[in-house]
């Protein structure tokens, strides 16, 4: 597998091969290495490298991976190439996208609606809690995914807008 | 003669649920789960004895569905409820019910229940009794010109509140004269729309308070003791996140001054079982009664940590008619006790609720560590619910040992498959004031941030490694998950078991 990762503002290119001994990465193109990891099997690894030794939790959400390290945590973006949309280019179009998984609680738009940017357009709960999404941009309503009383997991699209 | 229960249902669920069961089942008395449509697999459904449906997994229509619970509760011929804590635990209609039906209500008396939930009503029975209270007003406020002279007597800063509130819904901070009307219409309103109840007061707006609760229990025999405070000043959007016991605040002689105070408070109103007197403290140890939780607190466990008392074994033997097995001269605070709540949060996305699944976990060991938790393999967090998952506890001998155990403890504790308030509690122990026991309600606003740390090389590869590897995991889970569900489904068993037929027949 193959993945656009980010850290600390950096990107970077991993890949990633499972071998007979483990797993052969390879950092931006740079030499192979192999690794001396091992599965703590609940989120937890210990990896040693040149006789250093590292332990690491990690918990992730979607593409989102927090890996803790002694204490410190580093935020990780890590995006499949295989899974990311080839669609790609979407010009002018932007989306309003479920943060948590939860319940629609509201709609306050129609498709076709002008709406103004930081305009609050959905109301979503989960866990007794409210969350508003608003309008990222400025624009036309072109589509709206969802309808009150849907279920919906995070990240999915609920709102579609058309910059004006 | 009283006689212990034999069967008690338990009208709550997750972690608490759980927390009951465990003291029916060392107490010999048989436990009854009730559950939703969302928690058919939940912890709490199998260590009970006996579990009956109670419907959707709408809240209105299960745990709050007082008539079908006491349905269920005497067709299992239960002799008693225990409500926990949230859901119907302070309301006095459910306690109402369960008397009508024959059942005790492990809690206090339906009267004092809706006493004290009422904000003005338990102020002015507080006052009656000698406890100090809030400067502010008595009586609901009638009109602005009421209020505006009231806020004059009383100085600013000032909190309007909801009489019937709770969790910060109805509340507003007013610093000047002139934003006074518009905060109390705009209370007014949100008290209408949350509670049905647009009745409001207003009381002075203390300054970097602690928030401290004295624990009480009381017999039907007359007798009132006291287990020492906890100190609940850590909190995020007024929700308590880490508590203690003893308060690193409270001087000796204020400790005993508010057990005292909470104790005579208890009997001016004839309470029974256990209960909680909550007390705002200011910088200058003045302490003003705040409200009374009239039931079992999430936080309970610090108290038994030090003290060694089992709080539920008391509330059971003390609703069973028995008086509280110690007195007061027999228990003292031994030790500090800390607890985390770990909720399903993600503090990396602005607490957002965060339900799901639970793929793995590893729940931390060693000595004097205490984890109350419904989590389970596979267990599904639903979104229905409150995000509490779980408690974590720990005790050492003085204060400074309990942080360094339960900083030990938090990065041994792994959750895998949501996000927790895991991480954000990992951080909070590193902060020095906390570590120093020197904070107040706004200590999370003012000293918590997640801290910017660049990885070096070679960390920063091991890093990128590390994520590779389990997102690398996480991708062929996903497959594998369908490939599962696929293997199991209901066609292939029967024609796997009829193929195994013949051979059976055969032996």
């Amino acid at each position: 597998m193959i993945f656009n990762a980010k850290i600390g503002g950096s990107a970077h290119e991993v890949k990633i091969i499972e071998d007979q001994h483990g797993y052969l990465l390879s950092i931006d193109n740079k030499q192979a290495f192999h690794l001396d990891v091992i599965d703590r099997l609940t989120g937890g690894y210990t990896l040693l490298v040149n006789g250093k030794s590292f332990d690491f939790a990690v918990e992730s959400k979607d593409t989102e991976f927090a890996v803790l390290s002694r204490g410190n945590l580093f935020l990780i973006d890590m995006v499949n190439q295989k899974t990311v949309s080839v669609s790609g280019v979407q010009t002018g179009i932007e989306k309003i996208v479920a943060k948590m998984p939860g319940k629609i609680i509201k709609i306050f738009a129609e498709v076709g609606d002008q709406v103004k940017k930081g305009q609050g357009l959905v109301i979503m709960e989960a866990m007794k809690m409210e969350n508003e999404l608003k309008a990222p941009v400025s624009g036309t309503v072109t589509a709206i995914h969802v309808k009150v009383g849907d279920t919906v997991d995070a990240g999915t699209d609920l709102v579609m807008i058309e910059a004006s | 003669m009283a006689k212990l229960f034999t069967k008690v249902l338990v009208a709550n669920r997750g972690e608490i649920a759980i927390r009951i069961i465990r003291a029916l089942q060392e107490m010999d008395m048989k436990a009854v789960a009730v559950y939703s449509e969302a928690d058919r697999s939940s912890a709490h459904v199998s260590l009970a004895d006996e579990a009956y449906l109670l419907g959707p997994a709408v809240a209105s229509e299960s745990y709050l569905n007082i008539e079908k619970i006491i349905q269920i509760a005497k067709k299992a011929q239960v002799d008693a409820i225990h409500p926990g804590y949230g859901f119907l635990s302070e309301n006095d209609e459910f306690a109402y019910a369960c008397e009508e039906a024959g059942i005790v209500f492990i809690g206090p008396k339906a009267e004092t229940m809706r006493l004290m939930g009422d904000k003005v009503e338990s102020r002015k029975t507080m006052i009656k009794a000698k406890v100090p209270v809030v400067p502010g007003s008595k009586e609901p406020i009638t009109s602005f010109l009421h209020a505006k002279k009231l806020a004059k007597e009383i100085g600013y800063p000032l909190l309007v509140k909801a009489s019937a509130g709770g969790g910060g819904k109805g509340m507003r901070v007013v610093e000047t004269p002139h934003e006074l009307k518009k905060s109390i219409e705009a209370a007014s309103r949100e008290a209408k729309s949350a509670f049905g109840d647009e009745r409001i007061y207003i009381e002075k707006y203390l300054a970097n308070p602690h928030h401290i609760e004295i624990q009480i229990l009381a017999d039907s025999h007359g007798n009132v003791v006291h287990l020492y405070e906890r100190e609940c000043s850590i909190q995020r959007r007024h929700q308590k996140v880490i508590e203690e016991s003893p308060s690193p605040f409270i001087t000796p002689a204020l400790r005993k001054k508010m057990c005292q105070i909470a104790m005579r408070a208890a009997k001016s109103v004839k309470y029974l079982n256990a209960g909680t007197f909550e007390f705002l403290v200011d910088q200058k140890m003045n302490f003003y009664f705040l409200e009374m939780n009239t039931r079992l607190q999430v936080e309970h466990p610090v108290t038994e940590m030090v003290t060694g008392v089992d709080i539920v074994k008391e509330q059971l033997r003390i609703a069973s008619g028995f008086p509280i097995s110690f007195k007061q001269n027999e228990v003292n605070q031994y030790g500090h006790a800390f607890e985390c709540r770990i909720y399903a949060e993600d503090p990396l996305n602005q607490f957002l609720p965060c339900p799901g699944k639970i793929i793995s976990y590893r729940i931390p060991q060693g000595p004097f560590v205490r984890i109350d938790s419904y989590l389970q393999h596979g267990a599904n967090i639903p979104m229905e619910y409150d995000p509490l998952i779980g408690k974590l506890c720990v005790w050492g001998f003085d204060r400074e040992e309990a942080v360094q155990r339960l900083t030990r403890v938090l990065k041994e504790f792994v959750i895998h498959g949501i996000r927790t308030t895991l991480i954000f509690h990992r951080q909070v122990v590193k902060i020095p004031k906390f570590i120093q026991g020197r904070y107040d309600t706004h200590f999370i606003d003012k000293e918590f941030k997640f801290p910017k740390v660049q990885p070096k090389q070679p960390l920063k590869d091991m890093l990128l490694a590390v994520a590779a590897v389990d997102a690398f995991k996480k991708r062929k889970k996903e497959i594998s998950f369908v490939e599962e569900e696929f293997h199991t489904s209901p066609w292939l068993q029967q024609a796997r078991s009829e193929a195994l037929r013949p051979f059976f027949r055969s032996l």
